[in-house]
């Protein structure tokens, strides 16, 4: 038993757990933003080529881009002045909205994390498909699941969006675009659609990996043990079976913090959102390297401490984990 | 759709770059006329007009924009709030003028008899968005300003480095002059760049800090008849200007909003907004079927045009009879259908509806068997359905076209299946727009290019394109005929003894076939039926021209 101040077992094992965790974290996220740096500078084109279609546009003009953005720099010149300025917190300044990156992600990434938020209480439902498919296995319940599981799988999400527009417009004369800025009410019918077709691929995974887990637990020893104790069957299925086959569940919590900070580039523009993913989007195509740099690091930054989390949840819920 | 965020240039840029072809007609298809003559003026007033907008919304609302800024939904803003000396009539004349509804020149400008030096002299009842006059102060503390090189204002080339002294001798004068002598359109065009900036706000702060400076995001105190109410990420708001001096717009209000291609007529069909301002050809067909909706088209003296052109230091393209014979093999009437007849054939440089137009250079008219000809004249062999060439190499080409655009995907396939009827194997490559660019303007790593140029007013705006190092120039094309005749068109001041410049230059280009003119595209736009006097322009675009039209739009309830 653990006396009052004494620490958790393990807790030096998960102390160095975490600090080696943090020290590798550290080294990737230097790795991962030196081949972001990269992989940028390596694409086709720059901030500047496509001005040079513009019809008052200069040669003199381009020339004086370059320099004011230091594309003339060596490459490894660049990369120096890059990563030195962004180990101190600063990124540079947009080429197009003229003001320091975070700035604008500071805007962007609130209608992003409702987006992400909304859509990930959707793919819970998910949960409750995969155990009604495992509980029903074979049966018409199963395989309605599954068809629903297969065919959404299969359709591309912008194309679901366009059909939804279309339906929608074609029905009730309306669809939503922006966020909605007329009170609560409109706020959600504005996120439901786009929420919806995001949260839709979580709706999937998690059918697919709870039902398959729970199939797992179901013919394991305990839940048998149980069923012959004559424990009432939701009491099984809530204590024993469903505590067990959501631990993996767990690790999915991973994924979506990086999904929740970088938001999706296709719904948010097919919906007009004004989240991380059209932002990206527009940094990308624009090749407006401070903003895309800086998204491309937050979303880095967002995965590992994501991962962290997840790895640290997992021994958390499942007392066989251990952190050496 | 072509870029659409991309390239348009700024009101005052658009008058400047002058680039092509004076006017011609324009045949405008509107299907309906606007205003009733029962409405009155008090029932015009009021309402906002939504409008759904391809590209984005502008970020940043500078004035004196940095070229990356010089986008066409700030362009559009531009000319909502702000206001210029002078402005071309896209209606009527096609020419400068000092109109009464917005500019802040009383008359055009009086010009000195060496031709360099303007001289303009303000009205007297323009004032600010805050209700303060407009001086000739201003306009210095803008020039001041937007010259300096470390500003980057996009029109450093094109306007700071041709003028030689900018002087406000008294607060209703401007005076303009410039280092030579140019021809009077593309000079009133300079002279008349410089927009005032309300001193009393920007002085001291930052030219481009956005963050240190939130003027630069959002002018608090502007010249137009529209203030800015709000810029967002999803759209951005303008509403009537209190103490606007000019002729009061019907309109309370104007809201850009952000769509994108599958949703920009979904919006006018869904009544969410009274205007699609831009859709891709492929459209077209479906806006005609909004049953609220009215649809215009018509042929502007400026506008885009196809061409396709040829990387002269290439193999086998450096030989003009392969290069005839590639035309040759190309039916301008075929292009059409790829622009959902939303085009005219082009044969020049100078659109159709140029006044600098010339049809006595040759045309290049598609016929195949003078096409296979001319490879056989240059000692090209088919061999089985392989053109070879003197050296019995397969001849192959390699085509780009931007997928940005799919109308010139369509053009680079269809040519591909007639260039093989010559026993051309071309290599079709579709590219992402920036990287289309980089390797056709910047690398010149390309054979045949899908490209689209923009028609101004003024024949000199082709000097980029044909001038021995011009910055459209990603042919390679030199011709010292050429470049001898480009700086005396610039200049000439006779307009007749200017088209005789030009149509040799037409001619001599023409000639040497550095690019194939293919096709003119015309103007089409979509308007809920209840937005009234709208009138398709003479000059081009019915916005973004410098024509202010919107001012005379209203809502019928």
């Amino acid at each position: 038993m653990w006396g009052r101040g004494d620490p958790p077992p393990h807790f030096g094992t998960m102390r160095n757990f975490l600090i080696r965790r943090l020290i590798q974290s550290v080294i990737l996220l230097f790795v991962l933003m030196s081949f972001t740096f990269l992989l940028t500078r390596m694409t086709p084109g720059g901030p500047e080529a496509a001005l040079a279609e513009a019809p008052n546009v200069q040669q003199a003009d381009l020339d004086r881009i370059r320099e004011r953005f230091g594309l003339n720099d060596p490459l490894p010149i660049a990369y120096a002045k890059w990563m030195s300025n962004a180990i101190r917190g600063d990124f540079g300044r947009s080429y197009h909205y003229l003001r320091p990156p975070f700035d604008v992600i500071g805007e962007r990434i609130w209608p992003t994390i409702q987006l992400g938020l909304v859509a990930y209480v959707i793919a819970l439902v998910g949960i409750l498909l995969g155990m009604i498919a495992a509980y029903h296995r074979g049966k018409a319940a199963d395989l309605v699941i599954r068809v629903f599981t297969v065919v959404g799988d299969a359709t591309p999400h912008w194309w679901m969006g366009l059909v939804i527009i279309v339906i929608l417009a074609s029905t009730v004369g309306w669809f939503p675009q922006g966020q909605g800025r007329g009170g609560v009410l409109d706020w959600f019918q504005h996120i439901i659609v786009p929420a919806t077709i995001l949260g839709l691929g979580g709706v999937i995974l998690y059918t697919r990996f709870v039902r398959s887990q729970v199939l797992e637990v179901l013919s394991q020893d305990h839940v048998r043990t149980a069923r012959s104790k004559g424990l009432d069957e939701r009491h099984v299925a809530r204590w024993h079976v469903l505590r067990n086959a959501l631990i993996p569940v767990v690790t999915l919590l991973g994924s979506f913090l990086p999904f929740l900070i970088s938001g999706a580039a296709i719904t948010e523009s097919i919906f007009n959102w004004p989240g991380m993913g059209r932002l990206f989007l527009e940094a990308a195509t624009t090749r407006d390297y401070p903003l895309l740099l800086a998204i491309l690091t937050l979303g880095t930054v967002a995965t590992m401490v994501g991962t962290l989390i997840a790895d640290i949840m997992y021994g958390a819920v499942d007392p066989r984990i251990r952190y050496s | 759709m072509d870029r659409p965020a991309r390239t348009l240039t700024r009101r005052r840029l658009i008058q400047l770059s002058a680039v092509t072809a004076a006017a011609i007609a324009c045949q405008p298809v509107a299907p309906e006329a606007s205003s009733s003559p029962a409405a009155t003026s008090a029932a015009r007033k009021g309402g906002t007009l939504r409008a759904s907008t391809l590209g984005g919304l502008p970020k940043v609302l500078h004035p004196y924009p940095e070229p990356q800024n010089n986008t066409t939904p700030a362009s559009d803003a531009q000319n909502l709030i702000w206001a210029g000396l002078i402005s071309v009539d896209y209606d009527k004349t096609l020419d400068y003028r000092a109109g009464p509804k917005r500019d802040l020149a009383k008359d055009l400008p009086k010009i000195s008899s060496d031709g360099k030096t303007f001289t303009f002299t303000l009205r007297d009842d323009i004032k600010w968005s805050d209700g303060k006059p407009i001086t000739a102060a201003d306009f210095q503390f803008a020039w001041d300003q937007a010259s300096k090189k470390e500003n980057n204002w996009v029109a450093l080339t094109t306007v700071v480095d041709r003028i030689a002294s900018f002087k406000t001798p008294d607060p209703k004068t401007v005076e303009v002059t410039l280092k030579d002598q140019l021809a009077r359109f593309l000079a009133l065009g300079i002279a008349g760049a410089i927009a005032p900036m309300p001193r009393q706000v920007w002085e001291g702060k930052p030219w481009l800090d956005a963050t240190a400076n939130p003027e630069v995001l959002k002018p608090s105190v502007v010249p137009g008849p529209y203030v800015i109410s709000a810029i967002t990420a999803e759209n951005a708001s303008y509403t009537r200007n209190p103490n606007w001096w000019g002729k009061q717009p019907n309109l309370d209000g104007v809201t850009f909003i952000g769509a994108n291609p599958n949703t920009v007529l979904e919006l006018l069909n869904t009544k969410q907004v009274e205007w699609a301002q831009s859709f891709a050809p492929a459209q077209y067909a479906q806006a005609k079927t909004i049953p609220h909706a009215s649809v215009y088209e018509w042929s502007g003296a400026t506008g885009s045009y196809r061409v396709m052109q040829f990387n002269l230091d290439r193999p086998n393209i450096k030989e003009k009879k392969f290069r005839e014979a590639l035309a040759r093999s190309i039916n301008r009437d075929d292009l059409l259908q790829f622009e959902e007849n939303l085009a005219v054939p082009q044969y020049g440089f100078y659109t159709n509806g140029s006044k600098w137009r010339f049809d006595n250079a040759e045309k290049y008219n598609f016929d195949m068997a003078k096409a296979k000809q001319l490879l056989t004249d240059a000692g090209y062999k088919l061999d089985g359905a392989v053109l070879k060439d003197s050296t019995g190499k397969a001849v192959k080409i390699d085509v780009l076209w931007p997928t940005t655009s799919a109308p010139r995907g369509k053009i680079a396939t269809y040519a591909q299946q007639q260039w093989k009827q010559l026993g051309i194997d071309a290599v079709v490559t579709g590219m992402e727009f920036n990287a289309f660019v980089d390797r056709y303007q910047r690398q010149r790593d390309f054979d045949v290019a899908m490209g689209s140029f923009s028609a101004g007013l003024d024949p000199d705006g082709v000097t980029t394109q044909i001038q021995t190092g011009g910055s459209q120039n990603a042919n390679g094309y030199t011709n010292k005929r050429v470049d001898e005749l480009l700086p005396q068109g610039a200049k000439e001041q006779d307009d007749a003894k200017r088209k005789t410049i030009y149509d040799e230059i037409q001619k001599v280009v023409m000639d040497d076939l550095p690019n194939y003119y293919m096709i003119t595209l015309k103007n089409f736009t979509a308007f809920d039926k209840k937005v009234k006097d709208i009138v398709p322009l003479k000059g081009g675009d019915i916005l973004r021209q410098n024509n202010l039209q919107v001012i005379d739009w209203w809502l019928e309830s």
